[in-house]
């Protein structure tokens, strides 16, 4: 096994709750945007766009609970370690990873064979999550200037004059939704390509296990092989 | 000299003299205040005013209006002509004393320059411009009776007390300045901003009204004279000089098609039955949702009906930008019938669903590649390996992570630990977890 475990202490109860928020109000955004986009089929636009805007709120909400928790709940900043932190330690430049911009690229482009030795999260991984509240933020009011068109609330009324006009605005919110999609792919491929591991810990709160970091000396101690345990006593 | 010989001192005996009863004109007046939404008390004043107007004008004082035709199909003119009976249009450019129209005037030629050059030269008159500028070729892509268009318009608007940009071309440049442009054809408002920025107006400029739309609409047309002429005033305007009550609500605002919209009834075809029943066009490329006008309200050709009345999506003709050049209705809303304007890169338009699909199949394509490289690499049977030790802090050991003693400290656990490891691996059924330390053991 050469992945590290995957405790609960790394994905408390609340980040498994605004992830699955944040899954089912993408994808019904995602959904009901390309149906107002083009209504591809008849009778549901008003519902579309109800269900649009509740869950673009929805979205931006969620988005805002998770940065406040991430100060309020704490998490394990370490894979493989059930040592708990401020959980806005994950986000941010760790001791453990110092220096691995270049080795995590390598990393992904075959250059370089082994897994850097890191933090819960990869370098690129960081700025990627760092990235994504801003994105919802932007997508956030680009929706709502196209929302109170004739309303015409000051600012908005002045971005979509900053922008060139509602079509540009349009095209711009058409985009970003693209920049989601395309993150969300590039995430569950990343997410899954090594194991459902992750993938059991975010939705179901299911730890599996593997090697063992120690954030004191930021290297892999040990094993913790619960699965085969479990499997063992099972049989036993 | 004026177009237009005003023989009568009564106003009453004018309207005769064109064959209108005054009973028509009050009608028209009603017409106005409806237009102008003010309430039907208002009738009498705008009579009065009209009148006022006309019998001013009987002593030498009818307010002289200048009509420029720049670069235009004359499509405005031609809207304004047919506007309402009883002849809103007749009455409304008499009252106002027409000095010059190429269309409209019985004179031509030189005679006609003169009236104009004798209008500008007493000043206190309304401009009205149809048609773009073009400043392309220094200013010769647009020349008429021997002069620039360009020079034009600086010498006309020197006197003028308000300016009124009838149509998009004027506002905006229409249709003359969507890409690529060639003849540089510009709003008549920027470009006597440019004019006035870059120092060749020695005057201030006067007051500039927007009336966009592809032609302009005769009913705003004749509302913001009339106002004009009643109140000494224009209409509350945009940020764009668009009069406010005319293009702060958007056509999908007040589109009687609008229910089937929210119902999700459209027409994806023309010639089908849901075009018989009148659904809505968005899915054929409607702009209602963007732009900025009443029609649905005012109507046109006399109130009988409108683009979507007559099932054609609108085309978004009163979209405006006139400070920015290349953004106008023609440069956004083109192609028609698409939900989205063309994405231009250098001299390609694409439309932006393309790009993002091509990007889309780009990244699965690069990622079903990464994944054929994982298995390739044997990292899909429990990942790559980890590295023994960070790489920077291999080549860096003095600035290894952490103080110096905690580095050498961490190494010497490591080892430990891997030898452990290692160990392990070779007997991979006897795998336990009472060696992780302390932090990781437990579940």
């Amino acid at each position: 096994m050469a992945h590290l475990a995957h405790y609960k202490e790394a994905h408390p109860v609340p980040f498994v709750i605004t992830h699955w928020i944040n899954l089912i109000a993408m994808i019904l955004l995602v959904f009901t945007g390309f149906y107002i986009h083009f209504p591809f089929f008849e009778g549901w636009m008003g519902v579309a766009r109800g269900v649009h805007v509740f869950c673009g709120f929805t979205l931006f909400l969620n988005c805002l609970l998770r940065i406040i928790l991430a100060f309020v709940v704490k998490s394990a900043a370490h894979a493989g370690c059930r040592k708990v932190e401020p959980d806005y330690k994950s986000f941010l430049p760790q001791r453990d990873n110092r220096h691995q911009f270049g080795a995590w690229i390598k990393y992904y482009l075959f250059v370089k064979k082994e897994h850097p030795l890191g933090a819960k999260f990869g370098v690129l991984q960081k700025i990627s999550y760092l990235i994504v509240p801003l994105l919802i933020t932007i997508v956030f009011i680009t929706g709502l200037c196209l929302w109170g068109v004739t309303y015409e609330l000051a600012p908005f009324a002045a971005l979509n004059e900053l922008v060139g006009g509602l079509m540009i605005m349009r095209i711009i919110h058409y985009y970003l939704m693209w920049v989601f999609i395309l993150f969300t792919f590039v995430h569950v491929y990343l997410a899954t390509i090594g194991g459902l591991g992750p993938a059991k810990l975010m939705f179901l709160h299911k730890e599996s296990g593997g090697l063992v970091y120690d954030p004191e000396c930021c290297n892999i101690v040990g094993e913790d092989c619960m699965d085969e345990e479990d499997k063992k006593s099972k049989k036993d | 000299m004026t177009t237009k010989e005003i023989c009568s001192t009564s106003f009453d005996e004018l309207l005769e003299q064109r064959g209108i009863k005054r009973r028509d004109f009050l009608k028209l007046c009603a017409g106005i205040a409806a237009t102008l939404g003010l309430s039907q008390t208002m009738i009498p004043r705008i009579a009065h005013a009209l009148e006022e107007s006309v019998i001013g004008a009987t002593s030498g004082n009818l307010k002289p209006a200048l009509w420029l035709e720049l670069s235009s199909c004359s499509g405005c003119t031609e809207s304004f002509a047919q506007s309402d009976s009883p002849n809103i249009a007749t009455v409304i450019l008499e009252l106002l004393s027409l000095n010059y129209s190429e269309a409209l005037c019985a004179g031509a030629g030189w005679s006609l320059e003169l009236a104009k050059e004798q209008t500008i030269d007493a000043g206190g008159y309304l401009l009205i411009i149809e048609g773009s500028l073009m400043e392309g070729w220094d200013g010769n892509a647009l020349v008429i009776a021997e002069e620039k268009g360009t020079e034009i318009v600086e010498h006309a608007a020197s006197h003028a007390d308000a300016i009124i940009c009838v149509g998009s071309c004027s506002v905006d440049g229409g249709w003359q300045s969507a890409y690529p442009n060639p003849s540089g054809a510009i709003g008549i408002p920027l470009y006597l901003n440019n004019a006035k920025a870059a120092g060749r107006l020695d005057y201030d400029l006067p007051p500039i009204v927007n009336l966009p739309h592809c032609p302009a609409n005769p009913e705003h047309v004749a509302a913001v004279v009339v106002e004009y002429l009643l109140l000494k005033r224009f209409p509350e305007l945009t940020n764009e000089n668009k009069p406010a009550m005319m293009f702060s609500q958007t056509i999908h605002d007040n589109c009687p098609r609008r229910g089937h919209f929210e119902n999700g009834e459209f027409v994806y075809e023309f010639g089908t039955e849901a075009e018989v029943k009148r659904f809505c066009l968005y899915p054929v490329g409607c702009k209602g949702p963007e732009t900025k006008s009443n029609c649905p309200v005012v109507r046109w050709n006399r109130r009988n009906g409108w683009c979507i009345d007559s099932g054609a999506p609108c085309i978004g003709c009163a979209t405006t930008n006139p400070r920015r050049p290349g953004f106008n209705w023609v440069d956004m809303n083109a192609p028609f019938r698409s939900h989205l304007r063309n994405v231009a890169i250098g001299d390609f338009n694409i439309p932006p669903a393309f790009i993002a699909y091509g990007v889309a199949g780009a990244l699965v394509l690069g990622l079903v590649i990464h994944g054929f490289g994982m298995k390739a690499s044997g990292r899909l049977k429990g990942g790559a390996p980890y590295e023994r030790e960070r790489k920077w802090d291999t080549n860096h050991p003095e600035r290894a992570i952490g103080p110096a003693k905690a580095a050498e400290k961490a190494a010497e656990k490591a080892a430990a630990a891997k030898d452990k490891d290692d160990a392990k691996s070779k007997d991979k059924n006897k795998s336990k977890k009472g060696d992780s330390s302390k932090k990781g053991g437990g579940k």
